[in-house]
């Protein structure tokens, strides 16, 4: 499903934007930092029944995909002052870590989860307020999230005499998300903005392969985002 | 611009990947050491232990605080013995895989800190304590054997052997066993036994070492020897001084009891002396056996002895004997002149100088068996026959011997007489003319002289009489006792017939037409020269004709044999029916009086003169 939906709403928006792009008036580059928080509902109970498995005492749940800074790159051009759309690069990350460690050993047990979106977005600004020094606007992106799963565990025995062990385990997979949001445009200088806007992505589906099989689990990227970035203006 | 290079760096660096966080947790770390320990149970000599064969030797693992023994590893030369989580159990040696030799066994113990830490709930936390023992590994081999025996000072068997050198084997027991008994000693300084049940049988004795059996393995016990002891001899004596008893005496080497039974029946049991009177039995009384069983000397050591027995007899019989056989037939011949009386014992022919029996010659004839002896009434003659001859000799010393042999087909009867002209007569059996007849010989010459024949009316020739006169042959058989008449030629000239069923019969020597028979309780006396119509009848119910001493010319009556109450004879001067005496006898056998002199036919003799009435 989402392999066919992606490529439909990715020309969709393309398509959109292509009449802008023949009359484009500026091209854009931007960079932001965010911070987003994920449900991840599915990890989480994977997480927490692998550790109540492991016959150690005094484990505790550190962290549990708790929310990160994000970063966020886009590309566009903008056209009649009101429209800004383009492609946008992504990369969110968190993780969940389980962990006890004491004079004799250490125990550490951690499922890392990064995802790089590839998407398109499309920016619409208020237009009586699309020139004025703080422009609001609406924004729209989607595509897809690239899933990068790592789950680790490690033993590691104070006395060297004892042999430490660990092991990795990867997962990966493809989800596709659309993500809604509201921004402020700040024009500090005729190429150069400042963008602070917030939404919120919803991951229409979840997946994740492991040894090439897919699993009935995946990461779930949904959640509130919000950035804060600098747009430049190239010409 | 630059300047934010390197931060910006940090920045995306930092930020890439979320920071997780540790949980440290305080937990006291445990002491350094406890005290640990490891019981081993083995053979050992106090300072090593010694291994003599394969063994299992058992362990078990102490910690202070009760704290979880996570197992232990063994190590002796190349061998390695593992026992995860354990606190007790075996280790088998087996001893052909060491050499005899010197080792080290060691052992590492390990044993749960119980910290709570990670390592110890991963048990990669331990307490570990190392032992060692010195181990010598050596074969023993069973001493020689040593068991000896010996009579002790209280007469009972001793058994000993010496003490064997078990290095470092425990000593369980000393075993003795017997035929049918054992006794087990724990005591491992007494190497010796005394056997108070052993009276001197035949018996076997082994004695072992046991070891003791510490539940891990069982080992073989070690002999300390095996005896077979024979049984012995006891000394036996018998003493016929005594005019009232015998007296029967022993000497067994071994402290014993008997029980004694005389003629198959308890005389005594359990008898503790060393000596015993039996009382006489009556005159002519078979020999006795006598059974002698030793057993233990007191009763509580009797309970699995079976003891021996040794057989002897007894000539329990007033008189003496004469024939050294219980199978004696009572062929004797007296002769008056020389008061010598002659005896036959199977081959051997023995003259005896009576009245005490004294044996002058004994002579061993290699043919059949003595039939009959006679010794002549006139002069020294004494003639011996047997199946195919008589010897003719002179006196007691069996001197000049003449030999009358039997023609072929030809054996003589046993019945023979020699007269008072020096004529031996006999009969003889016919066997071409399938008859007995009588026959004369010269008693000097031994030459053949005469036959005659006798009446055909006379079957039974079983026992016969020749007077010495050779006037009178006298026959019986069941119904009647003939007297066959002989003239000086020796031809029969008239036979008379007595019909009686007479118990018995005898004739006087000396008058040889007098006769005695017995019949019905009578005592009956004939003249056969007379005619056949008794002379004189008495009563002697139970007795019956035995013959006149040829001396004296008493009568001998004898009681009936088996009839209760009539074990006795009557001596009777016939001239006047007079009981001189009687004299209680042994049943079941025959007796004749010659020259005082009362003889059984169980072959004893016994003087009577001072008995007779005066």
């Amino acid at each position: 499903m989402n392999t066919r939906i992606f490529p439909f709403c990715l020309s969709f928006l393309l398509s959109l934007c292509l009449p802008a792009l023949l009359q484009a008036q500026q091209v854009t580059i931007e960079y932001a930092a965010g911070y987003g928080i994920y449900k991840m509902e599915d990890m989480k109970g994977l997480f927490k029944s692998s550790i109540s498995s492991i016959p150690i005492r005094n484990i505790r749940v550190t962290d549990l995909f708790p929310g990160y800074i994000t970063h966020h790159v886009k590309a566009g051009v903008t056209w009649k002052a009101l429209h800004h759309a383009g492609l946008s690069v992504d990369y969110m990350n968190t993780a969940a870590h389980a962990a006890v460690s004491d004079y004799s050993a250490s125990y550490a047990s951690t499922l890392r989860m990064k995802g790089v979106r590839l998407g398109a977005f499309y920016r619409f600004a208020l237009p009586h307020t699309a020139k004025n020094l703080l422009s609001p606007y609406l924004q729209l992106s989607t595509g897809a999230v690239f899933n990068n799963g790592k789950a680790t565990e490690s033993l590691t025995f104070t006395d060297s005499k004892e042999d430490s062990s660990s092991s990795s385990e990867s997962l990966e997979g493809v989800n596709f998300f659309v993500e809604p949001a509201f921004g402020i445009k700040i024009r500090v200088l005729p190429i150069l903005s400042l963008h602070l806007n917030a939404g919120y992505e919803f991951d229409l589906t979840q997946q994740f392969r492991y040894q090439g099989q897919s699993a009935i689990i995946g990461p779930d990227w949904s959640g509130l985002r919000v950035q804060a970035g600098v747009m430049v203006c190239l010409f | 611009m630059k300047q934010l290079i390197p931060i910006i760096c940090v920045w995306l660096l930092w930020s890439c990947e979320y920071p997780v966080h540790d949980h440290f947790i305080e937990i006291q770390k445990p002491a350094e050491a406890v005290e640990m320990a490891v019981y081993l149970t083995a053979d050992n000599d106090g300072e090593r232990i010694v291994l003599s064969e394969s063994s299992t030797l058992k362990y078990n693992l102490s910690v202070a605080g009760g704290r979880r023994i996570q197992g232990c590893i063994f190590e002796m030369g190349e061998r390695r013995w593992e026992f995860p989580d354990q606190s007790s159990g075996y280790i088998y040696v087996d001893k052909s895989d060491f050499p005899d030799g010197e080792y080290t066994l060691s052992c590492t113990l390990y044993a749960a800190t119980e910290s709570g830490s990670i390592a110890d709930q991963l048990g990669a936390e331990s307490y570990a304590g190392s032992f060692s023992w010195p181990l010598t590994v050596t074969t023993y081999y069973p001493p020689a054997a040593s068991l000896r025996h010996a009579i002790n000072a209280d007469g009972y068997l001793e058994l000993s052997w010496d003490r064997p050198d078990i290095g470092v084997l425990p000593f369980y027991s000393y075993q003795v066993t017997g035929t049918y008994w054992g006794v087990d000693i724990r005591d491992m300084a007494q190497t010796s036994f005394v056997d108070r049940s052993y009276v001197g049988e035949n018996r076997w004795y082994n004695a072992l070492v046991y070891f003791e059996n510490k539940e891990i393995s069982y080992r073989e016990p070690w002999s300390l020897g095996y005896i077979q002891l024979n049984e012995v001899d006891p000394v036996f004596e018998i003493d016929y001084s005594q005019e009232d008893s015998i007296r029967l005496s022993w000497d067994n080497p071994y402290k014993s009891a008997v029980n004694i039974a005389l003629d198959y029946s308890p005389l005594v049991a359990g008898y503790k002396e060393k000596s015993i009177r039996i009382p006489y039995a009556p005159f002519g009384a078979r020999q006795k056996p006598v059974q002698m069983t030793f057993i233990p000397y007191e009763e509580t050591d009797r309970t699995y002895a079976n003891g021996f027995s040794k057989w002897l007899s007894v000539v329990d019989s007033h008189g003496k004997k004469v024939s050294s056989s219980d199978y004696f037939y009572g062929i004797m011949a007296y002769h008056v002149t020389e008061d010598v009386l002659y005896v036959s014992d199977h081959d051997t022919l023995t003259s005896l100088v009576m009245p005490d029996a004294v044996v002058y010659k004994e002579k061993v004839r290699y043919n059949s068996y003595i039939k009959s002896i006679y010794a002549s009434l006139s002069d020294l003659t004494v003639a011996v026959c047997d199946n195919n001859l008589i010897d003719l000799y002179d006196g007691k010393a069996f001197r000049n011997v003449r030999t009358v042999i039997a023609d072929p087909q030809r054996y003589f009867t046993g019945a023979i007489t020699l007269t008072d002209k020096g004529k031996l007569l006999c009969l003889s059996y016919n066997g071409a003319a399938g008859k007995t007849e009588g026959q004369v010989y010269d008693a000097t010459t031994a030459l053949f002289e005469a036959s005659f024949e006798l009446p055909a009316e006379i079957v039974d020739l079983s026992n016969v009489f020749i007077t010495p006169d050779a006037r009178y042959l006298y026959t019986s058989s069941y119904s009647a006792i003939y007297v066959v008449s002989l003239d000086e030629a020796y031809r029969v000239t008239g036979t008379k017939r007595l019909d009686m069923y007479s118990s018995g019969w005898c004739v006087n020597p000396r008058q040889t037409n007098q006769l005695f028979a017995s019949a019905n309780g009578k005592i009956y006396q004939f003249d056969v020269a007379a005619g056949l119509s008794p002379v004189s009848v008495w009563d002697y119910p139970g007795m019956f004709v035995a013959n006149i001493d040829p001396a004296t010319g008493y009568l001998l009556l004898v009681g009936q044999a088996y009839v209760a109450g009539s074990d006795y004879v009557k001596i009777i001067r016939p001239e006047t029916n007079e009981e001189l005496a009687t004299i209680p006898v042994s049943g079941s056998t025959n007796y004749r009086l010659a020259g005082n002199t009362l003889m059984s036919g169980s072959g004893y003799v016994m003087n009577i003169k001072k008995q007779l009435k005066k």
